[in-house]
């Protein structure tokens, strides 16, 4: 419930925020007229996660991860996809951890030098877990329910002739999360029109 | 400005929404339903849910009946360390699957111990040792084969009184996961109490067989041979090395030692049911450890001339080949009482046997400093505990899977 009233503040201070007329960006040159709405996908982040192994070391894992969005003027909103799997155990008894994760980010971008810009980012949204518990022959399947997660990112966006590069350090919070919060690093390589 | 103090406010908002509450895990306690293996006496079945009784704190699966330290050292007799933080996923229908195989092994060994001290309680001895139980998980050492670590063992210590468990790699059923092994293990903890510790302090055995010693008269000539000893070597001022110890130290210490691992052995059984329980995890021991052959006979002599025959005065493989008939000898004495494979309710009076025994055995130890015991006077002092209870109804014939009792021939060949 606690997730549900949040989202709803979130996209009430997302649209408000998209209604004020902005001219920070780099790409917007004038403030009378309304900002053009500029369209990014993101197919491929390069996405690195600090997480507790199961021999209790915390180590940096690699994450499958893809993402869309858009700005309008200095703010925009994106939607991330992220997915990844950890195997512990052997052959003959293992687990096999599965988490999906699906974040909504508001983001701010700030002038910074040339192409370049500053960009800050506020996450919602939530992950599930699956887990496959294996021993000899048996195998057994289980699923979390939704679990609520929330993010702040900050990093740098480089823009090119509709090619974009973003470099971005984050924490994710949720209260399952080992740790939590949990500090990722991601690059971002896409495109804009 | 007002832009900016919105974004502030959602940020905290959500800090707030995910950084105050606790994990699922943490706030798990007391009764705590789990997902686990289920491994019975005739093997893996599958996974099913078991209930953790007297949780305290399930991300570390601490609680009433064990705690646990992951990869710790032990210092001043204590085990230093820190608990491992257990991952779980709590399910649509609230029960914790473990996420990975760490918390499985804790959740097992926790659940396994919750079990055995309610057999303990059974058998009349939940206040012999400490609860909740140490277990520590991936624990360290040296191999004793010489470089490396050990891997696919568990020990009990009697020092700290701890429960270890080194990494598992042997590609069959994990320790952790395997009943019959803690079991074993956790008898080691009763024998301890009630045997090892009084006549360690009574220096009536050592513990570790042994260093430079100064022995004496025929036993000394023969253990030089054993351990190597220089029978001249004497401190500077031509003193013994070392107080001089009892002829049979050697061989009662090695004795003891072999009676622990079988009865832990037979205790494993006991709890289980499960007569290849060392067998399913340690693939290498699942004849030489099986308790459903009939038992060798053995006798001081047979022991004797294998202290002899230790290389490099490595005393150990004896422990684990006496214990295993041992072990055999206390499940035929047990199938001989009833004539049929014995019940839950009945392993749990062999159990009782068993306890009783332990302080005459304590006593008979001390007895024999200057003479010699024989290994299947344990046996005698086991069965002379059963007979008190109740015999069972007679019944028709002997199942053919029958353990045979333990005979006068000579040593059989495995």
């Amino acid at each position: 419930m606690r997730y549900v009233l949040m989202l709803f503040a979130f996209w009430g201070g997302l649209s408000s925020a998209l209604a004020q007329p902005v001219s920070l960006s780099a790409e917007v040159k004038t403030s009378s007229a309304e900002p053009p709405l500029q369209v990014e996908l993101y197919p491929l982040n390069s996405l690195t996660v600090l997480e507790r192994t199961d021999q209790q070391e915390l180590i940096l894992q690699n994450v499958r991860s893809l993402s869309g969005g858009f700005f309008k003027g200095a703010n925009g909103a994106m939607l991330e996809l992220a997915n990844y799997s950890v195997n512990s155990g052997s052959s003959y008894s293992g687990i096999r951890y599965e988490q999906t994760e699906v974040l909504g980010w508001f983001r701010h971008r700030a002038r910074m030098l040339g192409n370049a810009a500053w960009v800050f980012g506020l996450g919602l949204g939530g992950y599930s877990e699956e887990i496959v518990s294996r021993i000899e022959n048996y195998e057994n399947r289980d699923h979390s329910g939704v679990q609520g997660l929330a993010g702040l990112s900050a990093g740098v966006m480089l823009s090119q002739s509709h090619v974009r590069l973003a470099f971005e350090g984050r924490a994710l919070f949720g209260y399952n999360l080992d740790p939590n919060p949990r500090p990722e690093l991601v690059a971002r390589l896409g495109f804009y029109f | 400005m007002r832009f900016g103090l919105r974004i502030l406010l959602l940020s905290l908002l959500a800090f707030v929404a995910a950084c105050t509450k606790t994990s699922d895990a943490q706030r798990a306690s007391g009764s705590v339903p789990v997902l686990l293996p289920q491994v019975s006496a005739d093997g893996v079945k599958g996974f099913g849910v078991v209930v953790l009784e007297g949780i305290d704190d399930l991300s570390e699966v601490r609680g009433e009946h064990a705690q646990f330290y992951f990869a710790p050292k032990l210092r001043n007799h204590q085990l230093e360390g820190f608990a491992p933080q257990a991952q779980f996923m709590r399910n649509k229908d609230g029960v914790y699957v473990p996420a990975d195989e760490t918390s499985q092994s804790m959740a097992a060994v926790y659940y396994e111990f919750q079990k055995l001290h309610e057999f303990d309680k059974k058998v009349g001895v939940g206040d012999w040792v400490s609860w909740p139980r140490k277990v520590a998980i991936s624990f360290r050492m040296k191999s004793r084969f010489g470089r490396g670590l050990e891997y696919n063992n568990a020990f009990h210590d009697g020092e700290s009184d701890a429960t270890l468990i080194a990494p598992y790699n042997a590609g069959a059923l994990p320790l952790a996961l395997n009943p019959g092994v803690l079991a074993h293990e956790h008898f080691h903890a009763l024998f301890n109490a009630a045997v090892m510790r009084p006549l360690l302090e009574e220096k009536v055995v050592v513990r570790d067989t042994p260093g430079k010693m100064q022995l004496h008269g025929d036993v000394l000539a023969r253990l030089t041979h054993i351990v190597g000893l220089d029978i001249e070597e004497k401190s500077n001022d031509g003193s013994p090395l070392v107080e001089t110890p009892q002829p049979n130290l050697i061989y009662n210490s090695v004795l003891i030692r072999a009676m622990n691992e079988g009865l832990a052995d037979a205790w494993g059984w006991l709890n289980t049911g499960d007569y290849g329980f060392v067998g399913r995890s340690i693939v290498s021991q699942k004849i030489n450890r099986n308790l459903k052959r009939g038992p060798f006979t053995y006798n001081s002599m047979n022991l004797q001339r294998d202290i002899f025959d230790a290389p490099r005065g490595d005393f150990t493989p004896l422990f684990y080949k006496y214990g295993a008939e041992i072990a055999r000898g206390v499940v035929s004495q047990a199938w001989g009482k009833y004539r049929v494979e014995p019940t839950t309710e009945q392993r749990l009076d062999v159990a009782r046997a068993i306890i009783a025994s332990l302080p005459r055995l304590a006593q008979d130890f001390r007895n024999a400093q200057n003479s010699t015991m024989e290994p299947i006077h344990v046996h005698e002092i086991v069965g002379a505990e059963m007979q008190k209870f109740a015999s069972p109804a007679p019944v028709a014939e002997v199942p053919p899977a029958a353990p045979p009792p333990a005979s006068d021939k000579a040593e059989a060949a495995p």
